[in-house]
This record gives C-alpha cells, structure tokens and sequence, in this order.
C-alpha cells in the first residue's frame, strides 16, 4: 500500500504516489534551474501543461500517477543536458559529453581534500590522500607505513592531526569534489555510490580492531596527560603559599608552572575533540580554535623552557634541599644528647654527617 | 573521431530553420512538431523546443492561441507572425546559400559523397 499525494499540473488535479512525486518535483526543480529567470515561468508553466497532458493519457484505466509513468514522462520531455537548444551565454556546461558523471572537459578539476569514508580502514585519511592525488589507495597505505617506521613514529600524529583536522566527505556534493568533479545537478543525479556492503563489513572488521586499539592508546595518553595537569595544578597551589618543596614562590616559578600546565592541557584537549570527531560524523571544529591551540602549545614550550632556565639559574640542585636550610640549622643547634656509654662510641663522626647537612659554606644566597 | 559533434551542430543550427517551416505550414504545437521532426529524421526531446519556442515569441517571431483540448489543460498552437514570415524568408536565402556552396564544392572533388 502506498501514500499518495494529491497535485495540481495547470489546473488538473491528479492523485499521484509519493515516490513519484519526489521525482517529479526533482525533475521539475531541475528543469527550473536550468532556465534562466526572465524564462523560467513561461517556460514551466507550458511544460507542466504538457506533463498534465501525458498524464492524462496514461490514466486511461486507472487513478493515480506511478513512478513509471513520471519516468516515461522524462524521458519524452528529455533531461537538461539533453536539450539541444543552448546559446552561447549559457556556457558549455549543458552540450558536456554523455558521460556527466565524469566531469566536463575544459574545466579543470579542483579537487578539495576530504577525509573518504567510503574507503577507509582507520579515519579515511588514507582514502582521501589517494582520492586527492588519484593514486591507488593501497599504494598510499604501505608509503604511509613505511614513512611511520622512518619517522620512529611521527606519523602517528600527523594523521591524527589530518583525522581531527579534515572533515570527511559525507554529501553526494562533497564526494564529487574530493573526486574534482563539478557538483552540477546532473553530476548530483547520475552519481554512483561505492556501495558494496559486503566489502565495507570486511573493512570495518580490522577497523573496529584497530579503532578499540587507538581509543585505548588515546584514553591512557589522556588520562596520564590529565593526572599531569592535575599534578602540576596541584604544586601551583601549593606554590602560590610558599609551601611548595624544592621551589620559592616567584614570578618565574609560577610562570613555569601555568606553561607546564598548559603544555599537558592542549594536548589533552586536542584528544577530547579527536574523540568528538571518531563519533560524530558531522562535527566540523572551526580553523580559528584549531590555530589558536597550536599556537598555545609552541607559546607554552617556548615559556617553559625560558622560565625553566631562569628558575634552574636561581636554584643550586648540586643541594637543592637549601629550603630545609634554616630546619637543618636548627637541629643541629638543638643539644646532642648525652652519649649513653660515652667511650663506646663517639656521636662526634660528626664528620661524615656534618658534611651532607653543612649548607652554610655552600648554600647560594637567593 | 567521430562526426557526432560537428553533425550535432549542424542539426543545432537548423533546427529554429525547421520549425518556422513546420509552423508556417499550419499552427502547429510542441507535440505536432515533435512529430513531424521525427518523420524528417530530426530527433529532439521535446524540453528543448519550450525554450526555443519561447524565445522565438518573445522575439515577435511567432504568436499563438489557446485552443481547448479534450486530452487535458488548453494547448499552445502557435503560427508566424509577420515579423516570422520574412524572418524565415532569410533563412531560406540563408540555407540555399549554404546549399549552393556544398554542392559546389562536391562537384569538384574527387570524393563522392553517397546519396
């Protein structure tokens, strides 16, 4: 059982199925588009005369108009590219070659880079590299690989990066551009999805393998980075009342801590979206964040390493515990208890333990 | 290589040449002149003659009339109008011109073409 709908072509009502309605309103959508604007409704209105027209004569025995009947329907009035009536002005693009779907001539194909979700194993990142270049996609799996091992593993994060960064080509339109080929209607129509359940399934098998690896790798990555935030956070409050073993409170100090804790933050925040993106398809991260955090990270080396100087410079750690300087003083000052057999043996060997705890010659002035 | 573009051109380029003929036999509407095209072997769907009629009342080439039809919504017949007419005497000229010159050329070469 099928729903209809009920239209009207040039004052004539039909009862038509819902599938075919959808083609006809494509079709006549089309057809609208491909006729300039002073045109169009003249033009529209004589061609839904004439469709109402082939309507009637097909209902000779029955009611309601059929999918097929709108595709004869088409296939009399004939499709856009099909027209032979094209001026000068409205350019090459509708006297194309049969074969649309592969582009037009003279029109140089730019390609955008997506992620190919069609073909992917992991991310699609390899999938895309291959649409963009129009290599075999394979061929671009073993170089990435190869490059991994010469690289001990830098690769690893740049196709995270492209995995986090590029969107994945989800629309029909957005496909045909990672193929560079023009997304016109008739392009949209003819397109061909790479459909084969069957082979999808399979890739999927070593996929989810690999992704349940990856999201167990990432998860520690994540949660060893947070557990460092958190540490560093931690010393940073400490720090700011001064009971922070081993460092003064100080500008340096400080601005060592907040660039510590930023050099764990980015990173762990880049994993959080990276995650976003593995499970919603759709999610574009605008560029600007993107840059920002990039640039935060290289800020936040930068600042590390000079406040990480600046404070090293402060500090002798040849006897980094000069804090305890003043406690050790005092106990030292304390009175030595009185040897129980005094000529047994001598609490004097002083000597040694004197050397560790003697701070004064060699402390630093701060 | 095949001639199908350039016999596609050539087909484009009388094709407004044959409908003035078409419609100045009688008044005639899209699917009347459908059908005479196909008997003389000029095949086109019937979406590329909207336009082009269109155009050719816009231009003051051609008028047309509503006529009542039992097969469904008032039909379009269109006929030439003055501005038509001598319009499509040009062409004539035009198209015997282009005629005169292949003929020409044929006689003299040593290819013939098959009838």
């Amino acid at each position: 059982m099928k729903k209809t709908l009920t239209i009207n072509l040039s004052g004539m009502v039909f009862n038509i199925d819902e599938d075919a309605y959808h083609k006809l309103n494509n079709y006549l959508a089309e057809l609208g588009h491909h006729f300039p604007e002073s045109e169009r409704e003249e033009i529209m209105n004589d061609i839904e005369a004439r469709i109402a027209e082939l309507f009637n004569q097909k209902l000779q025995h029955r009611n309601v108009v059929e999918i097929r009947d709108v595709e004869e329907v088409i296939e009399t009035l004939g499709t856009p590219n099909q027209f032979a009536d094209e001026d000068a002005k409205s350019g090459g693009g509708e006297s194309a070659p049969r074969d649309a779907a592969v582009g037009q001539p003279g029109r140089a194909p730019r390609r955008k880079f997506y992620r190919d979700g069609s073909n992917k194993r992991l991310g699609g990142v390899a999938a895309g590299i291959a649409a963009y270049l129009d290599w075999d996609v394979t061929l671009v799996r073993v170089l990435l690989l190869l490059l991994l091992v010469i690289s001990v593993g830098w690769t690893f994060l740049g196709y995270i990066l492209v995995w986090i960064i590029a969107p994945e080509a989800t629309s029909v339109s957005q496909q045909l551009e990672m193929q560079g080929v023009e997304p016109t209607i008739d392009n949209i129509r003819n397109f061909k999805p790479k459909d084969d359940p069957q082979e999808r399934h399979s890739n999927n098998a070593l996929g989810t393998v690999a992704k349940i690896v990856l999201v167990i790798f990432l998860a520690f990555v994540g949660i060893s980075l947070l557990s460092g935030v958190l540490g560093v956070f931690a010393a940073l409050c400490l720090l700011l009342f001064d009971m922070l073993p081993g460092l003064a409170f100080g500008t340096w100090e400080v601005i060592l801590l907040v660039s510590v804790i930023l050099f764990l933050l980015i990173p762990a925040i880049a994993l959080v979206m990276l995650c976003v993106r593995l499970f919603s398809r759709d999610s574009r991260i605008p560029s600007w964040s993107l840059w920002t955090m990039f640039v935060l990270f290289l800020a936040s080396i930068v600042t590390m390493i000079v406040s990480g100087v600046n404070v090293a410079r402060k500090y002798d750690y040849g006897h980094w515990r000069n804090w305890d300087e003043e406690r050790v003083e005092r106990y030292w000052a304390q009175p030595k208890p009185k040897a129980i057999e005094p000529d047994t043996y001598q609490w004097q060997d002083s000597e040694g333990t004197a050397d560790t705890l003697d701070f004064k010659e060699s402390a630093t002035e701060i | 290589m095949s001639t199908e573009n350039i016999t596609s051109q050539m087909r484009k380029g009388i094709l407004e040449y044959c409908i003035l003929l078409i419609i100045n036999k009688k008044p005639a509407y899209v699917s009347d002149i459908i059908s005479e095209l196909k008997e003389a072997h000029l095949i086109v769907v019937e979406g590329t003659l909207y336009p082009l009629l269109s155009r050719l009342k816009n231009g003051g080439l051609l008028s047309y009339q509503w006529q009542e039809s039992v097969q469904g919504p008032p039909r379009k017949y269109y006929e030439l109008t003055d501005d038509g007419r001598s319009f499509l005497r040009e062409l004539e000229n035009a198209w015997n011109d282009i005629r005169h010159t292949i003929e020409k050329i044929s006689v003299d070469s040593t290819i013939v073409v098959a009838q």
